[in-house]
């Protein structure tokens, strides 16, 4: 019966239009208005940052994300017209510069990329994300669940890491992610059933040194 | 590997990611769930993935740099200077330029307007009949202009003919004043003979100069009278 009445809730269109305190916002934003920017930076400038840094992996590369994001919102929000939530709009603005960084780093640095399949040990991009220093066993154990995590997104491509991101760790709808990355549900359908397939593999090979069963 | 259901395990597999997020439609999550009650690889497949959702959304916040917050508003704030400045320089030209030329040109039309029309309507310079290089009327007669012989000799030199020609003109002008004091239309055949005389013996140049300063502009010649 659960499984039914999610079932049904997901079948009803979000419609995306917007609630009268987001428009009203929305016209505040379009007015100009200072508190208004204040109030956008502050309400979304943690989950800007966590996503662009669970996207591009480095915290410094993710605070500028962050930043261009901001700007692009502030260039785009006279022509938004409230076709969907505003949350759903920044997304959109936010993958469409991460991916373009991803697709520009991949550009310039195809070459000296380094292969983490190549790397278990942890001395890779991200060994900052394993603490080396003695901790508790449950730090630890935390710390390297993320790192390892954190290195299975990485082998992703960025779509479908794009798609991970927004539906197990932001909780975005299909239609909304299909909104935010301009794809079909269907394609996020598929795209979201490889990518978890992929990530399974990666996570099992990492994980079940710990004894976590997936 | 099929077991008694209508859907194979690769079927079920393909419907486990949407199945967890309960994006598939009811006929498919019944088939899924019964075929699931009867495969126990399936079953592991889908915890498995239940598991996989559960790690990756428990994933802790990444701790957000301290100055991100004040470096955005930051930037955002001069974006937004710049861009407000920006605006009003494209007021400025949007609404002001257009008007700047018709403006200017308004103004300058307005300066000639005023100009011609005071200039109309000030008096007319009063001509001195004794100005140089006008000539003077003498009872009547014309007496060429003082400053002719500079004219003629800027113009080429005055030849000896000419110079012959304009002591004929000053003997025939004293004859005709005497001529028209005793008969009184003398001055009109000595004018006549003076200028055919005087044009068959100089050059076009110096007959032009002499021309205009023999007969000098109406206004001179109404002021006079």
């Amino acid at each position: 019966v659960g499984v039914r009445r999610e079932i049904a809730l997901n079948e009803v269109e979000r419609g995306g239009v917007l609630d009268a305190q987001e428009a009203v916002f929305v016209a505040r934003l379009q007015a100009n208005e200072d508190a208004a920017y204040d109030e956008l930076v502050r309400v979304y400038h943690a989950s800007m940052f966590h996503v662009a840094y669970r996207m591009l992996g480095d915290s410094n590369d993710a605070a500028d994300a962050v930043q261009e994001i901001f700007l692009k919102v502030f260039r785009n929000v006279q022509r938004f017209r409230g076709d969907s939530s505003l949350k759903t709009r920044i997304y959109r603005i936010a993958f469409s510069e991460i991916l373009n960084r991803l697709r520009w780093w991949k550009r310039r640095f195809r070459s000296s990329t380094v292969s983490l399949d190549d790397d278990h040990e942890g001395n890779g991009h991200y060994i900052h994300l394993a603490s080396t220093s003695p901790s508790p066993l449950q730090v630890l154990e935390s710390k390297e669940r993320e790192s390892a995590i954190q290195q299975a997104l990485t082998k992703l491509s960025g779509e479908h890491r794009s798609i991970v991101i927004l539906r197990d760790i932001e909780g975005f709808s299909y239609s909304e992610i299909a909104d935010i990355l301009g794809i079909s549900s269907g394609t996020v359908k598929s795209r979201l059933a490889r990518a978890r397939a992929d990530m399974k593999k990666s996570l099992a090979r990492h994980l079940s040194i710990q004894g976590m069963d997936l | 590997m099929r077991i008694e259901s209508n859907i194979s395990c690769e079927a079920a597999l393909e419907l486990m990611s949407p199945f967890i997020d309960s994006m598939v439609s009811v006929g498919a999550a019944d088939s899924l769930q019964s075929h699931l009650s009867n495969c126990k690889s399936c079953k592991r497949q889908l915890q498995s993935f239940i598991s996989l959702r559960n790690v990756i959304a428990g994933v802790e916040p990444v701790p957000v740099p301290e100055d991100l917050q004040l470096e955005t508003r930051v930037r955002l704030s001069h974006a937004r200077l710049h861009n407000r400045r920006d605006r009003w320089q494209a007021g400025f030209d949007n609404i002001l330029r257009p008007f700047a030329m018709p403006a200017v040109m308004g103004v300058i039309l307005t300066l000639l307007g005023f100009g011609i029309l005071f200039g109309g309507l000030t008096a007319p310079r009063q001509v001195i009949a004794s100005e140089d290089g006008q000539g003077v009327f003498v009872a009547g007669i014309y007496q060429p202009p003082t400053t002719m012989d500079s004219t003629l000799r800027r113009l080429g030199g005055v030849s000896p003919e000419l110079d012959n020609a304009l002591s004929v003109q000053f003997e025939l002008n004293t004859v005709a004043v005497q001529a028209r004091d005793s008969l009184g239309t003398a001055s009109s055949f000595a004018d006549h003979s003076f200028l055919r005389n005087r044009q068959r013996l100089m050059t076009p140049a110096t007959a032009f100069a002499t021309r205009s300063a023999t007969f000098p502009p109406r206004s001179c010649r109404r002021s006079v009278s």
